[in-house]
C-alpha cells in the first residue's frame, strides 16, 4: 500500500491511502463509508477516527487495526465509486490535492552520515576504508521536512549547496533495543528524502569538533520527502533497491542500497537503542555521486537557483524539488 | 511568574494541564486565570506552546494582570505532578561548551563559532524522574544546563530580537554517555550519546522572564548528594543568550523550542572543569537550581 499526506484544500492536512486507480481516499472519511455500511452513520464516524485518524502521526500509531482498515478501503473502492457518509467527497485525482511530505512532523529524525562506500571514498576517505565505528548520523529537524515538488530558497549564507538521494523509513511500533534479525518487523514503510546539505556551514561546524552538520543540514526546506509511504510488502529486500538522483535531467547519483555500510535493519536496531517510536524517521545515508566529491568541474555541480532535483528510488517513485 | 505542566489531581484525573503558580506559591490551573487561550486552542486547555505564545503577546503588563488575577485565587496545590515542560516537536540546541575556552571580546567573531548538539524530546525526562542509566558498564556524566525558552517565531534574527523571541527559562540536568561520546567524537558522530532514552532531567518550571530580568549575576548550580559540584552565572556564558538565540535561528525557531547554553565556565574551586566530567553513579541524587526557577531534583539508578 501507499500513503500520502495531501490537502484537498489549503490548509486542511489528511491521510490518505492509494487506490488500485492510482486515485487518493481519505483514510478516514472512506474508511467510515465502508463502516457506514453495516453500522449507523454516527457510530461509523467515531470509530472511523478512532481506527483511521486523520493525520500521520496518529494513523501509524494505531498500527495494524489501521493498516486493515486502509485494506478495506482498497477493496471497497473496487466495488464502486466511494462517497462520504453525508455524500460528501472523500476520493481525489492527484490533480485535486496538494501534496505533502507524507509523515510531515516526525518526533525524530535521524539522517545517517556517510553511510555508503562510495560516498565515503568520495568525501576524503580509501575506497577500501573499513566501514565506520558506529553508524554515522546527525539530527534532522521536524521544521525542515516539506513535501513533493516543493521550492527551496538557497539560505544567504550557503554558497555550495549539495543533493542527496536517500531511502528514508518510517517506523511503525515502538522499537527499544531490537535485534538487527527483526528488525525490519518494526518498519511502516519506506518513502524518499533528499538530505539538502550546506557543505561549507556542515564542514565549518565539523572542524569545531563535535558539531556535526546541526545548521548544515537544517536549514528551512533541507528536508524535501515524499511522494508517499510504500509499505514494506511492496518493497521486499530493501537493500537492492536502485537509487538516482538527477539535476536538470542530468544523472548524478546511480547506485543500489547494496552499497551501505550499515544495512538498514542494522541502522535500525542500533538506533533503537535511544527508543524509536510510530512516525519516527531514519534516513539511510547517500551515494557516491554528490556535488562535493565531483572531481574535476566541482563548481558547476553544486545547486543553484532555477535547478531542478529529481531523486528517485525503484519501487517507491521520485521527488521532485526546486531549488530557488 | 512560573508556569509548569502538571498531572493535576481531581477534577484534572488523566490530563496533563499547564499550571500557573501564585504569589503564594500554589500552583493553578493556567485556564483558569486566561480562559480565552483554551478557548482559541479549541481544547479543554492549551497546549503548552500556545500558553507560551501568548505569554509573549500580552508582555510584561499582561503578564502582570494575569499574576493579580492569579494572586486572588484561593486553594490551588501546593506540589503538583509536574511533567516535563516541553512540547513533543520542540527543537533543542545544546550549545557547545568549549566555546568557553575560546571566549572572545568580538562577540560577532565568536558568534561565528556557535556549535552544539541536538536532542530529541524523547532523551528528556521529568522533574524528580529516577533516572536509569541504560548502559551499566558505560560511564555517565552530568551537566547543569540554562535553557532559554522561545515563545514565538525567530527565523534569523538579530540579537535585539532573540531576546525579545525568549519568553522564559527553565533547567536541565544534561546526562552524557561517555564512552560513547568519545566514540561517537572519533567518527564525526554526535546523536547516540546525548540521546540515551529519557536521560536529561528537565524543568521543574519556565520562568516567565523578559531577557532584562535575567541578571548577569544569576547562579546555576549542580548539587550531587548534597555536595556542590558546579556552579557558575549567567555572566559566565561564552556566548551571551542573545547571541546563541540569533545564532540557532539560522535554521528557524519556533515557539516552545529550546537554546541550552551549554556548561558555560565552570569554576574549579569548585570541584568542576568542563574537561573534567563529573560522573554519576545508580544512587546519586542530583539538583540543578537556579533561584527564580527552582530546583530540578532527579535520581539516578
Amino acid at each position: 500500500m501507499r500513503f500520502v499526506t495531501f490537502e484537498p484544500a489549503a490548509g486542511i492536512e489528511r491521510f490518505g491511502v492509494l487506490l488500485a486507480d492510482g486515485r487518493i481516499a481519505d483514510c478516514e472519511g472512506a474508511f467510515a463509508a465502508v463502516l457506514g455500511k453495516t453500522l449507523q452513520p454516527e457510530r461509523a464516524a467515531v470509530l472511523a477516527r478512532a481506527i483511521a485518524p486523520p493525520n500521520a502521526q496518529d494513523f501509524i500509531g494505531n498500527g495494524d487495526i489501521a493498516l486493515d482498515a486502509a485494506r478495506q478501503i482498497i477493496a471497497a473502492a473496487k466495488e464502486g465509486e466511494l462517497k462520504g457518509l453525508r455524500g460528501e467527497k472523500i476520493v481525489f485525482a492527484f490533480s485535486e490535492v496538494k501534496l505533502q511530505a507524507p509523515m510531515p512532523r516526525p518526533r525524530k529524525f535521524i539522517a545517517a552520515g556517510k553511510n555508503y562506500f562510495e560516498h565515503q571514498a568520495e568525501m576524503g576517505r580509501a575506497p577500501d576504508a573499513q566501514v565506520p565505528l558506529l553508524p554515522i548520523a546527525h539530527v534532522q529537524f521536524a521544521s525542515t521536512i516539506v513535501g513533493p515538488d516543493a521550492t527551496v530558497a538557497i539560505p544567504p549564507e550557503t554558497k555550495h549547496l549539495d543533493y542527496e538521494v536517500e531511502i528514508a523509513v518510517v517506523i511503525g511500533k515502538r522499537a527499544h533495543n531490537v535485534s538487527k534479525d527483526n528488525a525490519l518487523d518494526y518498519l511502516f514503510g519506506y518513502t524518499l528524502y533528499n538530505d539538502l546539505s550546506d557543505r561549507d556551514t556542515y564542514r565549518g561546524e565539523s572542524r569545531l569538533g563535535g558539531g556535526v552538520g546541526l545548521l548544515g543540514k537544517n536549514f528551512i526546506g533541507f528536508s524535501p520527502s515524499g511522494p508517499w509511504i510504500v509499505t514494506p510488502d511492496e518493497i521486499g529486500d530493501p537493500q537492492v533497491l536502485a537509487l538516482k538522483s538527477r539535476v536538470n535531467g542530468n544523472m548524478r547519483q546511480d547506485s543500489t542500497a547494496e552499497r551501505m555500510m550499515y544495512k538498514i535493519n542494522e541502522q535500525i536496531a542500533h538506533w533503537s537503542q535511544i527508543g524509536l517510536e510510530p512516525g519516527d524517521m531514519i534516513g539511510t545515508g547517500t551515494p557516491g555521486g554528490v556535488a562535493a566529491g565531483r572531481k574535476p568541474d566541482q563548481e558547476s555541480w553544486w545547486l543553484k537557483s532555477g535547478d531542478v532535483v529529481e531523486i528517485e528510488v525503484e519501487k517507491i517513485g521520485k521527488l521532485t524539488t526546486h531549488i530557488a | 511568574m512560573k508556569i509548569a505542566l502538571a498531572d493535576m489531581p481531581w477534577p484534572f484525573l488523566s490530563e496533563t494541564r499547564v499550571v500557573a503558580q501564585n504569589g503564594t506559591g500554589n500552583w493553578h490551573d493556567f485556564a483558569a486565570v486566561a480562559p480565552d487561550v483554551a478557548i482559541v486552542s479549541g481544547a479543554p486547555q492549551a497546549p503548552l506552546s500556545q500558553v507560551l505564545s501568548h505569554m509573549t503577546k500580552i508582555g510584561s503588563s499582561g503578564r502582570r494582570k494575569l499574576e493579580g488575577a492569579l494572586d486572588k485565587r484561593s486553594n490551588g496545590t501546593a506540589a503538583p505532578a509536574f511533567v516535563k515542560p516541553i512540547d513533543p516537536l520542540a527543537k533543542i540546541f545544546l550549545t557547545e561548551a568549549r566555546v568557553a575556552f575560546s571566549k572572545s571580546n568580538d562577540q560577532e567573531a565568536a558568534l561565528k563559532w556557535v556549535t552544539g548538539f541536538s536532542l530529541f524530546e524523547s532523551a528528556t525526562t521529568n522533574p524528580g524522574a529516577t533516572v536509569k542509566l541504560p548502559d551499566p558498564s558505560a560511564p555517565y556524566d552530568i551537566e547543569a544546563t540554562l535553557v532559554a525558552v522561545l515563545g514565538q517565531q525567530a527565523n534569523r534574527v538579530n540579537g535585539s530580537a532573540a531576546s525579545r523571541s525568549i519568553v522564559g527559562y527553565t533547567l536541565m540536568a544534561q546526562i552524557t554517555n561517555r564512552t560513547m561520546f568519545d566514540r561517537e567524537w572519533k567518527t564525526s558522530n554526535n546523536l547516540f550519546a546525548k540521546n540515551g532514552y529519557e536521560l536529561s532531567p528537565i524543568g521543574p518550571a519556565i520562568w516567565v522572564a523578559g531577557a532584562n530580568e535575567l541578571l548577569p549575576a544569576t547562579e546555576i548550580t549542580l548539587t550531587i548528594n548534597g555536595q556542590q559540584r558546579q556552579r557558575f552565572t549567567v555572566a559566565d556564558f561564552a556566548h551571551s543568550i542573545a547571541n546563541a538565540t540569533k545564532a540557532w535561528s539560522r535554521c528557524g525557531l519556533e515557539t516552545g523550542d529550546m537554546v541550552a547554553l551549554g556548561a558555560a565556565i565552570c569554576r574549579s574551586q569548585n570541584g568542576n572543569e568542563v574537561d573534567s566530567p563529573i560522573t554519576i553513579k545508580p544512587g546519586d541524587k542530583i539538583e540543578v537550581a537556579c533561584a527564580p526557577i527552582g530546583t530540578l531534583a532527579a535520581t539516578i539508578t
